[in-house]
Formats: C-alpha cells, sequence, structure tokens
C-alpha cells in the first residue's frame, strides 16, 4: 500500500557522497523526510526519497558539504511526464473504453436454445416484427412480454425464457412434442368401396351392410360395405331403411407391380481446384465487402463461416464477419459399375417395402429382378400383399323413398 | 534524578520509554532490527553503524547492513547483524 502512494506521488533513487554524508541522513530525519532501501556502497549511499522531500534536501546539501546525485525518477509524475507527447494514444483509449460501454448497452447477438420445429430464422423475424432486434437498447426489452408474445404467436411453444446476459439475449424454449386436437367426428352416411383389385380375405363390419364375404373377388369401386341398413319386422318384412357412415375393416389379397429404371449415366462434380473468396464484415448493422472478386464461375459450390467479435463469452460486439468459400466445378458424365446400380436399386427397393410396411401392409409374396439393359439400371417384379382396400364413398345406390 | 523519573512514570502505568526518551530495540532474529527513539546516525558503513541515541550509543556490527528505512522517529535496519553494542 505504502508503494503504491509513493509510486503516484513520485520518487527518486538519490547518490550521495562527500564530506559527512551521515548528517545529511540526520538533517533528513528531524525534518521528517523518510527514507527507504539505505545501502551502502563504497563510501556512497544509495537511498529512495519522495520526488517532494527532495527540494527540501537540497538545501541541506551545502550544509553537510556533501554531494547529490538523482539516478532515477519513478512512479506516475514522471511517467505522465515521459508520455505527454503521446496524448493522442491516451485519448484513443480513453475513446475505446468510451465505445465499449456504449456497446455493452445494446444487444448484440440473439440466441435460440431448445427449439427443434422453429428454425432460429423464423423465430428471429417474430421478434424482428415485434421489435426486437440485434442493436437495440438492452433497457427497451422486457423479458416477460417476450416470453407472452412468442407463446401466444407459437402455441406449440410450452415454454419460454428470456434472459440478457452481457450483450446477449438468450431466448431458451421447450415445445411441445404433440399438441392434441379434436377432430370433429364426420357423420355423413357413406359406402365403402374397393380401392383396388384383389380377393377379400377378411372382413369386420362395424356399422353398414356388409356386400360381400371373405373369398369374394372384388374390382376397384364395388361397394363392399353398404350405408344403407334395412329394418325388417318379425315376419321378415322390410319395413324401412335408414343411412349410416360405414365402417369396416377390410381386408384383401391384392397384386402389385414394381418398377423403377434409371440411366447408368449420371452426372458428377469435379472440382477444378479453382476457389475464390470473399470476405465480409458487417459492422453495426453494415457490410463491408473485402475482396468483392467472386463472379466468374458457372457452376461453383458456396461454402460460408461466420463468426461474431466477442470479449469472453457474453459480451457481443457489433463486428461479424463472413468467409465465403466459392469452388469450382465441372459436370462430368460417368457411369455406374453393375456392382453400384444394383446396390441403388436394392435401396430403393429397401425403401418402398419399408413404405408398405409403415401403411400395415403385409407382404406374402415378392418376385423382383434386377437387370442391366441398354445403359440402364431396371427393376421390376410383382408383390401379392394384403392390404385393407375400403375407402370411403357417398353412398352410390339410391333405394326408393324412405318410409316414415 | 532520571532513575526517579523512571520509577515514577512506572508507578503511573505510563511507558517507560516516552517518558525517558530510551531507545527501543526489537529484533527479528539477527537479520532485521528495528529502533525506536534513536537520535540520528553517527557513522554508517556496510559493516558498522553507530547510532545516537538515549541514553548512551549503540553501535550495530554485522556484514551487508542495510538501512531499509530511516525517518525521525524509528528506523529498520536488514543484513547479517552479529553484535549490538551499548557504550558511553
Amino acid at each position: 500500500m505504502d508503494r503504491l502512494i509513493f509510486w503516484i506521488q513520485g520518487y527518486l533513487l538519490v547518490e550521495l557522497s562527500g564530506y559527512s554524508p551521515e548528517r545529511l541522513l540526520n538533517l533528513c530525519s528531524y525534518n521528517q523526510i523518510e527514507l527507504w532501501n539505505l545501502v551502502c556502497t563504497g563510501g556512497k549511499y544509495r537511498f529512495f526519497v519522495r520526488a517532494s522531500d527532495f527540494k527540501q534536501m537540497v538545501g541541506f546539501v551545502r550544509k553537510s558539504k556533501s554531494r547529490l546525485v538523482i539516478l532515477e525518477k519513478r512512479g506516475l509524475p514522471f511517467f505522465l511526464r515521459r508520455y505527454r507527447g503521446r496524448s493522442l494514444f491516451a485519448a484513443g483509449v480513453l475513446v475505446c473504453a468510451a465505445l465499449l460501454y456504449l456497446m455493452s448497452l445494446r444487444i448484440w447477438s440473439i440466441d435460440f436454445d431448445g427449439n427443434l420445429r422453429f428454425t432460429d430464422e423464423l423465430l428471429l423475424e417474430t421478434l424482428r416484427d415485434a421489435g426486437y432486434e440485434t442493436g437495440m437498447e438492452k433497457d427497451g426489452i422486457v423479458c416477460d412480454s417476450l416470453e407472452l408474445m412468442l407463446r401466444e404467436t407459437y402455441p406449440e411453444i410450452t415454454w419460454v425464457s428470456a434472459q440478457i446476459k452481457g450483450t446477449r439475449l438468450i431466448v431458451q424454449i421447450r415445445e411441445n412434442t404433440g399438441v392434441l386436437t379434436v377432430e370433429p367426428v364426420d357423420e355423413t352416411p357413406c359406402d365403402l368401396v374397393a380401392a383396388k383389385d384383389g380377393v377379400i380375405t377378411e372382413i369386420i363390419t362395424r356399422s353398414g351392410t356388409p356386400l360381400v364375404k371373405a373369398g369374394d373377388a372384388v374390382t376397384a369401386g364395388q361397394v363392399l360395405v353398404s350405408g344403407v341398413v334395412e329394418l325388417y319386422n318379425d315376419s321378415g318384412e322390410k319395413t324401412g331403411e335408414h343411412q349410416v357412415r360405414a365402417d369396416a375393416a377390410v381386408k384383401a389379397a391384392t397384386a402389385d407391380t414394381y418398377e423403377d429404371r434409371f440411366s447408368l449415366e449420371h452426372q458428377v462434380k469435379w472440382y477444378t481446384g479453382r476457389e475464390r473468396y470473399q470476405l465480409t464484415l458487417r459492422i453495426l448493422g453494415r457490410e463491408l465487402f473485402l475482396d468483392g472478386n467472386i463472379r466468374g464461375f458457372d457452376l461453383y459450390d458456396t461454402v460460408s463461416e461466420q463468426g461474431q467479435l466477442t470479449i469472453g463469452e457474453d459480451f457481443y460486439l457489433p463486428v461479424s464477419w463472413q468467409w465465403t468459400t466459392l469452388r469450382e466445378y465441372e459436370e462430368q458424365t460417368a457411369l455406374y459399375s453393375e456392382e453400384k446400380a444394383r446396390r441403388l436399386a436394392e435401396e430403393a427397393l429397401d425403401r418402398y417395402q419399408q413404405n408398405l410396411l409403415e401403411k400395415g401392409v403385409q407382404i406374402i409374396e415378392k418376385n423382383v429382378r434386377i437387370d442391366m439393359m441398354g445403359g440402364e439400371c431396371i427393376t421390376q417384379g410383382t408383390f401379392s400383399l394384403i392390404e385393407e382396400i375400403a375407402a370411403e364413398a357417398p353412398i352410390a345406390q339410391t333405394t326408393g323413398e324412405q318410409e316414415e | 534524578m532520571s532513575d526517579r523519573i523512571e520509577n515514577m512514570a512506572v508507578s503511573l502505568g505510563l511507558p517507560r520509554e516516552l517518558v525517558t526518551g530510551a531507545a527501543v530495540l526489537s529484533s527479528f532474529g539477527d537479520s532485521c532490527l528495528f529502533i525506536e527513539n534513536h537520535k540520528g546516525i553517527i557513522e554508517y558503513g556496510k559493516e558498522t553503524i553507530k547510532l545516537q541515541a538515549r541514553p548512551c550509543k549503540i553501535q550495530i556490527t554485522g556484514t551487508n547492513l542495510d538501512i531499509a528505512f530511516y525517518t525521525a522517529e524509528e528506523m529498520k535496519i536488514t543484513g547479517k547483524i552479529t553484535e549490538i553494542r551499548y557504550y558511553r
């Protein structure tokens, strides 16, 4: 602590020599002049003394017939005097500090966390529409109202927490994975018709009048379950009918053909190795292009890297950059090898089967061939399936007048 | 006379050195020595420091003797101290 005070006041390293240096030392102590780190070297004395006390000491020098030499000047006053020519540098430091402070009053980065369904861009746009954007003052942000706004705009978002950390606005989101909506039940009477040709293997009627039974061959469009229910009295006479919404599980054996063909020729990208770069600086919302010569390629891929200047983890500054690389390529025709073509065809077939299984279709039999013919890979075959074939259709046959 | 004053000060509970102006020496091992109430330096060298004090002079002998600080009331001597001698 004392050292700091000495440094602020300024102090000197002094060498004392002459006839009776002790006398000067005693004069100093009588006059309350503090000396420290007094060292005796070869008949000379070196010590530190405050710069303000030194002027007083000069008067004693003649009295004691000794000689004083200043060896070093240390401390703040001497430091300032030495660098007074660099006032612009000091001004720069001050301006920099002021700018940092001014920038710390604003939001320079908005980050989202926990959003799966909604992209950052969509949420950013929503915030922008509501008046929240990068560059706005921190004081203008009311986290509670921001949270409420997001929850009201997107009902799928069940929980929002916004917080300001440094110059970052961090919005944490929890999404509801499945929103339950009650579908209005359609009560219009209807028939069930066959969606495709096949042989019925199973029919379970929940409402309506079944017109086919297991083992019947049906054609597409044929009515399977009628929405018309006839009413009979005890003597077996028809007394009336009414219409219902036909509902049944009808499974049928159907045949399906599969065909997929693709050319063995295909285009591949061949990178020429020529690349062009562009550096974009974004300062306070203005874009500055450096080395903007990025035209001149016909076909190219673009790869961009972005970054933002930060101090520490949370102090984002309004300076960001984007490094764009354009890689030129030429399109060249290549041929798939037979092995590769076969693998691609099998993958496509697998996807098709997977699709069927996901729809609840049973595959009974499969008969598929993969052939290479005339520069093409052709996959052909038939599937025997058991699938649900009932489709809803308006009641077709109009039955006379309804009896009361 | 001075004995009488000293006795009086002790019976009054006053610090002895305040009344008599006697030097107070406190040392830390043989490497550091505080001296309060000194009256000035008579001689200062690397091996010997002679001080004016009450009631008698003090001679400090050793090697590499430095004065860490020196004010009107107190001083601190560092170095390897081998002897402290009081003489008239």
